[in-house]
């Protein structure tokens, strides 16, 4: 190429080629900064929704169904108790700083708030070379000693009846509405607050998880957001990466709600119908039947 | 993780052990890439920091791509533009006078301080050299010329004629000759620094 840099300038360049190289240091200190922005991305996502289901007004009565899990206890309690205005998340966050979030996601998610209480599963998964912060439970409302660990929802209905879309292995074992069954429940600090956790139960399950929440979180906001095809895209990706998923119910609903606003009431009907039969004592249950569907 | 990556390479899967793969394999190129567009000190850690935070937000995106860098390029400008813009409403943050070298990289490497200081003289040099070009001008030159990305390449990370990347190179490449001539006849230490680094 007759036009390449002369030789002088080449030799310029080829001589600090790697001059602007990040150390060590730099690829640590900025990882852990992205880290921590992920988590608390998560995190502020969620409060949002808490923020929001709280208002309405529905976890503002007796907390019953958030007897579910004992960490479902201290985000129900701490939203109906503190009105709201500082969701658990959001302390389990600030409470870690960034400095120490290197090693940490937090993860919660709302499975839905219906006139009964709010059901929610709290998740952590941190590595194990994590210094544990110590303020963040402190900053928490103090939660009473949990219920036994069976959920009394569990009693009354199955809710592992089958979906149209679960297969029988499921990569995470756990549904929403029965998260801890299966399991002894943790202890109350660990549930607590995302700086004292519980290791997660295994690699897979936390990753696909983690990847659940981004596909439903960025479905709710695409249906805020007014792009219904957009969260039925992320919905139809959800179903065909985790079709026995943990959040495969709370993903059912969002497509009922995602269809309602296509303006598909016939395909809202028939998919609520379904949820219906498959969830019925789903935390979604209620707002599902009275979505732009009335039963 | 067994599961994430099987379902990786079905679909997109937005999990943070696919995000890190990514972080350590382009980290590198990112951080320079940021330095060599102009940023200084605590902006470089802000604008990669925004930049893998956009990555992780449109990983699913990623996957339709032959290039990794790219598609990272056409993030990391989108992040610059975008801190240029916050800074000319801030003025009075960061975007104060050029600061000093920043020798860290240099350490690492077990000079001696003699060769140290004359690396980080040209360093100086290049940066200052690449702030004489303009924008357009400067990212085809730094991604063709330090990292080796084909004008093909260039011209689909800025979303740009094949034809007007070439020539934009062209123009820089000249550009660039005379600036280094021009700064090395006024300075005789750092030509000879220069020539130092072309006898090695």
């Amino acid at each position: 190429m007759n036009d390449a840099l002369n030789s002088r300038a080449g030799a310029f360049l080829r001589s600090v080629q790697d001059a602007d190289d990040p150390t060590r240091e730099d690829f640590e200190r900025v990882r852990a900064g992205v880290k921590a922005r992920l988590a608390a991305g998560v995190a502020a996502g969620v409060a949002t929704l808490l923020t929001a289901k709280a208002a309405t007004g529905a976890a503002a009565t007796t907390t019953t169904a958030a007897a579910t899990t004992v960490a479902a206890t201290g985000a129900a309690i701490g939203v109906a108790t503190a009105s709201a205005t500082v969701p658990p998340a959001a302390i389990a966050t600030t409470g870690v700083g960034a400095a120490l979030l290197t090693k940490l996601v937090a993860v919660v998610i709302v499975t839905g708030a219906v006139a009964g209480g709010v059901t929610a599963v709290v998740r952590h998964e941190r590595a194990a070379n994590v210094s544990p912060p110590s303020t963040s439970v402190a900053a928490l409302p103090a939660v009473p000693k949990p219920p036994p660990p069976r959920p009394p929802t569990l009693a009354q209905s199955p809710p592992l009846a089958p979906s149209p879309a679960q297969t029988p292995s499921p990569p995470l074992a756990q549904s929403p509405t029965l998260p801890l069954a299966p399991s002894p429940p943790p202890a109350l600090a660990t549930a607590t607050a995302a700086a004292t956790t519980t290791p997660p139960a295994s690699p897979p399950s936390s990753s696909s998880l983690d990847a659940e929440i981004s596909l439903l979180r960025d479905a709710r906001s695409a249906l805020q957001g007014g792009n219904p095809s957009r969260a039925l895209q992320l919905l139809d990706a959800h179903d065909r990466l985790y079709p026995a998923g943990a959040l495969a119910e709370d993903c059912a609903a969002e497509r009922v709600y995602a269809y309602c606003a296509m303006g598909d009431p016939t395909q809202a009907r028939a998919l609520a119908e379904r949820f219906l039969a498959a969830h019925p004592a789903s935390p979604h249950a209620a707002s599902v039947r009275t979505s732009c569907v009335t039963f | 993780m067994p599961a994430g990556h099987d379902a990786a390479r079905l679909a997109p899967v937005r999990t943070w052990a696919d995000f890190d793969a990514l972080y350590r394999e382009h980290f590198r190129f990112v951080w320079r890439t940021v330095r060599r567009l102009g940023l200084q000190g605590a902006a470089i850690d802000d604008v990669v920091q925004e930049v893998f935070v956009v990555v992780h937000r449109r990983l699913d995106t990623f996957e339709e791509r032959a290039s990794a860098k790219t598609w990272l390029y056409g993030i990391v400008r989108r992040v610059v533009a975008d801190h240029r813009r916050t800074l000319r409403r801030k003025p009075d943050r960061g975007a104060g006078a050029p600061q000093g070298p920043e020798l860290d990289t240099m350490a690492a490497e077990g000079q001696g301080p003699e060769a140290c200081a004359e690396q980080s003289e040209r360093v100086r040099l290049l940066h200052r050299l690449l702030g004489e070009l303009d924008e357009d001008k400067r990212e085809v030159f730094v991604l063709s010329e330090l990292e080796g990305l084909t004008l093909a390449e260039i011209a689909q990370a800025l979303d740009a004629n094949l034809n007007t990347i070439a020539s934009r190179l062209r123009a820089a490449r000249r550009e660039f000759e005379e600036a280094l001539d021009r700064a090395t006849r006024a300075d005789e230490a750092l030509a000879s620094a220069i020539e130092e680094g072309r006898a090695r």
